[in-house]
């Protein structure tokens, strides 16, 4: 059981950005920060337990500098191992801060919980003017090639986004597939990986969502088939969600990028980089 | 409950109250020509709406209900609008707002106290139904029964569903309704949860679809 804490920073200096780690406690691991080609400073975030216990309570908090630009990815999927009867829910924490001008890449690998797993996320992004941010997350239904799909006994998906200090998505889903039907046509059909991509910028004209909803959405309609299938569409002020389900997981990246690809141009005007060549 | 209270709630839960609901399927019709939703799958399907949706709603009705101050009607509208990440959705749910709004000014002689600006219609119905004088349980129980209605209505118009297999949906979903209700008077507006993703994909989806007889 971790109580453990990530404290990441990071400052625009001589047309760079750098990383500042001020507090990394086990299992969490950050060893350096490089840069990337569009610019940003690539940070890989580490578990070295290999994943998240019961009662495990991890606590990420980022903070970007005016007009600092960051991509963080993980090095793998996130584990949410079967926990002790008696464990509490493993719990993670994240609150992550965008001054003026900055850019957050948040480009994790999957989160699977295990069978009986218990787990909560909560995630708080707070905008400041002018900031961006590109946050995406793949929730599996469990270990897939183990027979496991919707075998976990609760996941809680709690996240809120802030423009200049008005929330403009909150997103607070919460999962029992002991309890209720996740097969219903209400909730995941078919399907059984969700994934949430959040493209925010805090200010920017309405008319540049509802452009980019057009763009993504006809991108949505290329990308959904039998197995898959997207959606996009734009939040009440400063931002855009695609969401997407699918029934394996071999394209859900490949969906992503090009998501990401289109939006990162029309927003930045210039090519989204992946953290990694292959995925 | 007077009997004029009881008369006007009726008149606030019909589904021809005129502010529109019956030009939205909020998703519905993306599911039957996209992952075919079927009649069969009727029963199932609304259980799970009312215990997502459905209960989100009847937490910002009784919200509605309770509110007392302009500033908390603002918070309580941008966290709706928060909530409802679909655009078709949260607009419909403004628009139906606004027009209620309107009818309860006009039609009703209701003149609105604080509830100006945008406003989603669920929180709209709880405020109406706690001017016209009706207890919140009996103002959350109308609203879920309005909306169930609209879209089973909606249903017949895009499924084979006769006039007598929608009142047997009606009336076996009418114990969901009550527990629905029940869980969301104990649910505080910030712990409230919407977990439906096949349904809101479906939702955003909706303005692509080839042919549509709904606006949502």
């Amino acid at each position: 059981m971790m109580h453990a804490q990530l404290r990441l920073a990071f400052s625009a200096a001589a047309g760079a950005t750098q990383l500042h780690c001020l507090q990394q406690d086990p299992p969490w691991k950050v060893v350096r920060a490089f840069p990337n080609p569009a610019g940003e400073s690539l940070v890989h975030l580490n578990n070295i337990s290999g994943g998240v216990f019961g009662g495990d309570r991890l606590s990420l908090q980022i903070k970007l500098n005016p007009g600092a630009a960051a991509q963080i990815t993980t090095t793998g999927s996130t584990r949410i191992y079967r926990p002790r009867e008696n464990a509490a829910d493993a719990l993670q924490v994240s609150e992550i801060h965008l001054g003026r001008g900055a850019l957050l890449e948040y480009l994790p690998d999957s989160v699977i919980p295990f069978r009986d797993a218990r787990f909560e996320q909560r995630t708080d992004v707070h905008l400041e003017p002018g900031a961006t941010l590109f946050w995406w997350e793949v929730i599996a239904p469990g270990r897939v090639a183990s027979g496991e799909s919707f075998a976990y006994a609760s996941l809680r998906i709690n996240t809120r986004i802030c423009s200049q200090g008005q929330p403009i998505y909150i997103d607070r889903m919460s999962f029992h597939p002991q309890q209720v039907r996740l097969s219903s046509l209400a909730r995941f059909g078919s399907f059984r990986y969700l994934t949430s991509f959040m493209i925010c910028r805090s200010g920017e004209d309405a008319n540049t969502w509802i452009t980019l909803e057009q763009m993504l959405r006809e991108i949505a309609q290329q990308r959904s088939n039998a197995s898959s299938l997207w959606g996009a569409t734009a939040l009440t002020a400063d931002g855009l969600l695609v969401r997407g389900l699918s029934q394996s997981a071999l394209h859900i990246m490949e969906d992503l990028f090009s998501f990401w690809s289109s939006a990162k141009k029309y927003l930045c005007g210039r090519a989204a980089s992946p953290p990694r060549r292959t995925y | 409950m007077s009997a004029l209270q009881f008369l006007q709630l009726l008149h606030l839960a019909d589904s021809a109250l005129p502010v529109g609901t019956a030009a939205h399927s909020f998703g519905l019709e993306s599911l039957v020509v996209e992952n075919d939703l079927e009649v069969a799958d009727l029963l199932d399907f609304f259980q799970g709406y009312l215990q997502e949706a459905g209960r989100l709603e009847a937490v910002f009705v009784y919200a509605g209900y309770d509110a007392s101050s302009a500033e908390q009607w603002r918070q309580l509208n941008q966290r709706m609008s928060a909530m409802k990440p679909v655009r078709e959705t949260r607009e419909a749910s403004l628009r139906l707002g606004k027009r209620l709004a309107g009818l309860a000014d006009e039609a009703f002689a209701m003149p609105l106290q604080y509830t100006t600006g945008p406003s989603h219609f669920p929180l709209m119905f709880g405020y109406v139904g706690r001017r016209i004088g009706s207890a919140r349980d009996e103002v959350v129980a109308a609203y879920l029964h309005q909306s169930l209605s609209g879209l089973v209505s909606a249903c017949q118009r895009l499924l084979p569903l006769g006039q007598s297999g929608a009142a047997t949906l009606l009336w076996q979903l009418k114990p969901v309704i009550l527990e629905t209700l029940a869980v969301a008077r104990e649910t505080q507006v910030d712990e409230a949860c919407l977990s439906q993703p096949l349904l809101d994909v479906a939702s955003s989806r909706h303005p692509g679809l080839p042919t549509r007889l709904f606006i949502s």
